[in-house]
C-alpha cells in the first residue's frame, strides 16, 4: 500500500465517521430539495468538471483514487445525459402535447427530472440546460465546493458540508435517485403523466447503478469505505428507502371527500392494464383476496419484509402486518389508507435505519434468496413490478454471493437460469407468474 | 297477490296507452321471478302437443317447436355454464363453493325461485326457462291451453307481455346489465366473468326467434316496431345504469364500483401510443360506460325539444373522465331525469322518418367522439345494425340501398370482432364510409 493510499483511507475512515455522526447528512434531500438547500449556489456545468486532468480523461487514470474519465462515461453511456434531449423527441413532445403544456423543455415539471433544473439566475457561464441530468444533478452545486475539490487532499467530509451531495450513503443515493424513479412531494409523477403516454418507472438502486453504467470502481478502497461495501447491503437498504418514500407518497394520495379514484400511480399498472378476455388471476389455496381488485404496488413492502424476515425478524413481522392492512383496507373499500401510510413510514424509518447498521452476511445472503425463490414457487408472485423487483434481487444476490457458495452458486447455469428469468419478464404485456414459476424451479435444479 | 294485482293494474293501464300510440315507458314492472304462483318447468310447456312438436299444427297460431328452439338457445345451457370449466373458475376465485348453490349466480342462470312455488316438473337444472320471461305458468296455463284463448286473456291470467318493449326491456337489464336488480360486481369480471353487453332490438332477434311476425301475430299484439324497441331499450338501459352508476358513486369510499365503468377505459395496453385531439384536464382518470349515453344524444336529436342541447351538453360531460364525486353525482341526475322526460311516441306510420333519422344522428355523433373506445363502439355497431334492418325491413329504405347497408354493417361488426385489437381509426372510416352512403 503506497503512502498516499494509506494517507487516503484514513481521510476516508475520518469522512466516514464524520458522516455518521454529522446530522447535517443525515437529513432529507430529493433532487430538487438538493438544489433550493442551497440558494445561493450557481451550477457550474459538466464543463466544468471536465477538463482533461480532472474528470474528463479520455480512459480510465491510475493517478488518483477516482478513475477521471467520469464525464465520459456519463456522456457517451449514461442515459441521464439524455435526459433533456428525451423532452425534444417525438413521444416527449407527445407526453407535453396530451398534458397540454406546450414545450416539454420549458415546462417545470418535466424539467426537474430530466435536466439540472436550477433557476437561469444560478446557472453560470458553462452550464446547459440542454446537458440532461448532469454531474451537478446528482453531486450538488460544484461552484460551493469547486476549488477545494481540486486538491485531492480535501477531506471528502469537508467538501460535504460545503454542499457536495453525499452519495456514499446508500440511503442518500437511494433518496436521490427515487425523488425521480419514483417521484416524491416535490416532483409527484402521476397516473395523468404515465397516461400522457410516459414510460412506466421501474427502480432499484444495485441494477440502475449497474446499469448507468458506473462511473466509478467498486475497489478495495470503495467496499472499505462503504463500511464494508456489499451489493446485497446496498439493495436492502434501497428497498427499504423505496419503501418509505412510497409510503410517504401513499400520505398524499388519499382522496379529499369529493374525489372519486384515488392517483393510480401508485397501483400496480397491470392489474388495470390487460387483457379482459384472458382471466388473469387464479386465487391460490386458502388464499383471502378479492378478484378484479385494483392492488397497490406493495413490491418494495414486499422485498423489505423479506429481507427483513431474516435480518430484523420482528420487523419482519410488522412488515407483514402493514402489508396485510393495506390490502384489508382496500378490500373492504373503509376509506382513506393515510393512517395506515403513517404508521407504515414510521415503522420503514426504523426498517432502513436498521439495515443500513447491519451487516449481511452470506448466510443471511442466501436465506434472503430462498425467501424470494421459495414465494415465487408458490406462484405468488403474481404482480409484474414483485416479479421484476425480484429478479433484480436474484440477479444481484447470486452475483454477491462468493462463487464456492454452494447455493445458486455463480456458474454458467445460473447466467443462463437469469436469462430465462428476464425474458419473462421482456413483455409486460404478456407477463405471466406461471412461467416465472417454471424458471423459478430451475433454480431448484442447481441447488442440488 | 299484491304484486299481481299491481303488475296487472300497471299493465292494464300501458296496454290502454298504446292503443294508436306507442306506450308511455314504465320501469317499474313485475319480473316474473318476483311473482307470486307456481312454476311448473320446460316439461309442462314443452310436451309434444304443445309448445314441443316437431311441426307446427294446423291452425296454430304459434310456432310449437318453441322449446325445441330453445333447447338450442343459450338461455338453456344458462344453468350448465355453472358447472363448465369457467363456471367452476369463477366461483373457485369468488371464494364460493359452487354455482348451482349460490343465489347470486343462480339468480340469472336458472329460474330461480322460492322452493315453495316449484312445481312437480320443475327444476331450477333446466337454466333459464320460458318461465323466466313468461312469468309462472301456474297462473294461466289453463286457460292458456284452450284454442279460444286470446292473447289478452293470457296477459289478464298472469302471462308477462314480452311483445311490450319496455317489458322486455326490463325483463332482459335485469339479467344483462349490471344495475340496481343485478347487482353485477366487478369482482365477478375479476373473477372470469365474461364481459356484459346488451342491446335490447340485436338480443332480441338473437335469441333465437321462437315466434314469427306474421299477419296473426300483428293481429293478435299489435305491429312489430324494431325502432321502437331499439329506442325503449336505450332509454331503459341509460336509466338503470345510470342508478347504478349513482349507487356506486355514492358508496365510493376508497374506489367506486368499477362494474359501471368503461372496461376498456382502464383494460388497454400499457404501451398504446396516445394522442388525444383536446388535453382534458382528467388525462388517466377511468370513464363511465357511455354507449347508452351516446345513443340518448343520437335520440335527444332525432325527438327535439327544450331540453335537448342541455341534455346533449350533460351527456358530453359525463362522457369525459370523471373523478369528482359530487359534481357526477348532479350530472348523472340531470342526465337521467332529462332522459326519463324524452318523449318518443310517435304514431307508427312517423318512423318512416324517424328510423333513417336516428341512424344519421348515431353516426354523426359516433363521428364527434373525440375517442371511441370498444365498448362505444360495440353499441354503435349493435345499433347501426338494428336500425338499419328495421328499417329496410319495414321498408323505410330503399332495397337498392339495401346492399349497400349490408356491405357496411358487416365492415362494422369486423371492425369489433375483437377487443384487443380494436383500431379505432379503422372504426371511425368505416363509419365515415356509411355517413357517405346515406
Amino acid at each position: 500500500m503506497t503512502r498516499f493510499t494509506k494517507c487516503l483511507n484514513s481521510i476516508v475512515k475520518l469522512t466516514s465517521v464524520v458522516c455518521l455522526f454529522s446530522p447535517l447528512f443525515v437529513q432529507s434531500a430529493s433532487i430538487q430539495k438538493l438544489h433550493t438547500d442551497n440558494p445561493d449556489a450557481n451550477y457550474i456545468g459538466s464543463a466544468s468538471c471536465s477538463s482533461s486532468n480532472c474528470h474528463g480523461a479520455g480512459s480510465i487514470q491510475n493517478q488518483t483514487n477516482v478513475r477521471q474519465n467520469e464525464f465520459n462515461t456519463w456522456f457517451n453511456h449514461d442515459p441521464h445525459a439524455n435526459a433533456y434531449v428525451a423532452l425534444e423527441s417525438t413521444q416527449g413532445k407527445q407526453i407535453a402535447n396530451n398534458l397540454g403544456l406546450g414545450d416539454a423543455t420549458k415546462a417545470q415539471i418535466c424539467l426537474n427530472c430530466h435536466t439540472t433544473n436550477v433557476p437561469v439566475s444560478r446557472q453560470s457561464g458553462r452550464f446547459r440546460a440542454s446537458e440532461g441530468v448532469s454531474c451537478e444533478g446528482c453531486h450538488g452545486p460544484g461552484s460551493l465546493w469547486l476549488s477545494n475539490h481540486s486538491n485531492p487532499n480535501t477531506a471528502r467530509s469537508e467538501l460535504m458540508s460545503q454542499g457536495l451531495y453525499d452519495t456514499w450513503s446508500s440511503t442518500s443515493k437511494a433518496e436521490l435517485c427515487l425523488s425521480c424513479h419514483l417521484g416524491d412531494q416535490n416532483q409527484r409523477i402521476t397516473h395523468k403523466i404515465m397516461a400522457a403516454g410516459h414510460p412506466r418507472l421501474v427502480f432499484e438502486l444495485v441494477t440502475f447503478t449497474d446499469a448507468q453504467p458506473r462511473h466509478y470502481d467498486v475497489d478495495e478502497d470503495y467496499i472499505y469505505r462503504k463500511k464494508p461495501y456489499r451489493q446485497i447491503k446496498e439493495w436492502a437498504v434501497g428497498q427499504a428507502q423505496y419503501g418509505y418514500q412510497f409510503l410517504d407518497l401513499l400520505l398524499d394520495t388519499d382522496k379529499s371527500e369529493n374525489t372519486l379514484f384515488p392517483e393510480l400511480s401508485m397501483y400496480e399498472c397491470h392489474t388495470c392494464h390487460h387483457n379482459p378476455k384472458k382471466i388473469r388471476w387464479n386465487r391460490l389455496d386458502g388464499e383471502k383476496e378479492e378478484p378484479g381488485r385494483i392492488k397497490i404496488n406493495g413490491s418494495s413492502l414486499l422485498i423489505t419484509q423479506l429481507i427483513a424476515n431474516v435480518i430484523a425478524p420482528e420487523y419482519g413481522n410488522r412488515i407483514g402486518q402493514l402489508r396485510a392492512a393495506i390490502r384489508q383496507k382496500t378490500i373492504s373499500n373503509e376509506g382513506n389508507i393515510s393512517e395506515i401510510a403513517a404508521q407504515g413510514k414510521e415503522l420503514f424509518k426504523i426498517v432502513k435505519e436498521t439495515f443500513q447498521s447491519q451487516t449481511i452476511t452470506n448466510e443471511d445472503g442466501i436465506a434472503i434468496l430462498d425467501q424470494i425463490v421459495t414465494i415465487g414457487r408458490k406462484g405468488t408472485l403474481r404482480e409484474l413490478s414483485s416479479a421484476e423487483q425480484s429478479v433484480m434481487a436474484i440477479a444481484l444476490i447470486t452475483k454477491d454471493l462468493p462463487s464456492n457458495s454452494n447455493y445458486f452458486h455463480a456458474s454458467s447455469e445460473i447466467s443462463s437460469v437469469l436469462e430465462g428469468l428476464y425474458k419473462v419478464l421482456s413483455d409486460e404485456n404478456a407477463f405471466s407468474p406461471q412461467r416465472l414459476k417454471n424458471n423459478l424451479k430451475k433454480l431448484k435444479v442447481l441447488e442440488n | 297477490m299484491k304484486k299481481k294485482i299491481y303488475f296487472l293494474v300497471s299493465f292494464g293501464l300501458s296496454m290502454i296507452v298504446s292503443l294508436n300510440t306507442l306506450a308511455v315507458i314504465s320501469e317499474n314492472h313485475t319480473l316474473p321471478i318476483e311473482m307470486e304462483g307456481k312454476f311448473l318447468g320446460v316439461e309442462t310447456c314443452g310436451s309434444s302437443e304443445c309448445h314441443g312438436s316437431a311441426e307446427r299444427w294446423r291452425n296454430a297460431t304459434v310456432l310449437m317447436k318453441e322449446r325445441l328452439i330453445w333447447n338450442s338457445s343459450r338461455h338453456a345451457s344458462a344453468y350448465d355454464s355453472l358447472k363448465s370449466e369457467l363456471g367452476r373458475k369463477i366461483t373457485r376465485n369468488l371464494g364460493l363453493p359452487n354455482g348451482e348453490n349460490t343465489k347470486q349466480c343462480l339468480s340469472c342462470h336458472s329460474t330461480y325461485v322460492p322452493d315453495s312455488q316449484r312445481g312437480e316438473r320443475f327444476s331450477l337444472t333446466d337454466g333459464v326457462t320460458c318461465e323466466s320471461c313468461h312469468g309462472p305458468g301456474g297462473n294461466f296455463l289453463s286457460t292458456h291451453v284452450y284454442p279460444s284463448s286470446t292473447h289478452e286473456k293470457n296477459l289478464s291470467a298472469g302471462m308477462t307481455p314480452t311483445s311490450e318493449s319496455d317489458y322486455r326491456a326490463n325483463l332482459c337489464l335485469s339479467c344483462h346489465q349490471a344495475n340496481k336488480k343485478n347487482q353485477f360486481k366487478h369482482s365477478y369480471y375479476g373473477a372470469g366473468h365474461p364481459r356484459l353487453r346488451f342491446e335490447l332490438e340485436t338480443y332480441s332477434e338473437n335469441l333465437p326467434y321462437h315466434y314469427r311476425y306474421d299477419s296473426d301475430y300483428e293481429r293478435r299484439k299489435g305491429l312489430v316496431n324494431g325502432i321502437n324497441s331499439w329506442l325503449v331499450g336505450q332509454i331503459l338501459s341509460t336509466i338503470q345504469t345510470l342508478d347504478y352508476l349513482e349507487q356506486a358513486i355514492k358508496q365510493t369510499k376508497f374506489l367506486p364500483e368499477l362494474a359501471s365503468f368503461e372496461c376498456f377505459s382502464c383494460h388497454q395496453n400499457i404501451n398504446k401510443p396516445y394522442s388525444r385531439k383536446n388535453s382534458s384536464s382528467e388525462f388517466g382518470t377511468p370513464s363511465v360506460y357511455s354507449g347508452n349515453l351516446l345513443m340518448i344524444k343520437a335520440i335527444a336529436s332525432t325527438f327535439p325539444d327544450n331540453n335537448s342541447k342541455k341534455l346533449k351538453q350533460l351527456i358530453d360531460e359525463l362522457m369525459l373522465p370523471v373523478s369528482k364525486k359530487q359534481e357526477t353525482l348532479a350530472l348523472i341526475r340531470e342526465i337521467r331525469l332529462l332522459t326519463r322526460q324524452l318523449r318518443i311516441e310517435a304514431p307508427y306510420e312517423e318512423y318512416r322518418q324517424i328510423g333513417p333519422k336516428l341512424i344519421k344522428n348515431i353516426i354523426k355523433y359516433s363521428n364527434q367522439e373525440i375517442e371511441i373506445s370498444y365498448g362505444k363502439a360495440e353499441m354503435i355497431a349493435m345499433s347501426l345494425s338494428s336500425l338499419i334492418t328495421s328499417a329496410s325491413g319495414q321498408g323505410y329504405i330503399e332495397s337498392a340501398s339495401k346492399n349497400l347497408y349490408e356491405n357496411s354493417l358487416d365492415s362494422l361488426y369486423t371492425a369489433v370482432s375483437n377487443s384487443m385489437s380494436f383500431k379505432e381509426e379503422r372504426f371511425k372510416n368505416t363509419l365515415k364510409k356509411l355517413q357517405a352512403k346515406l
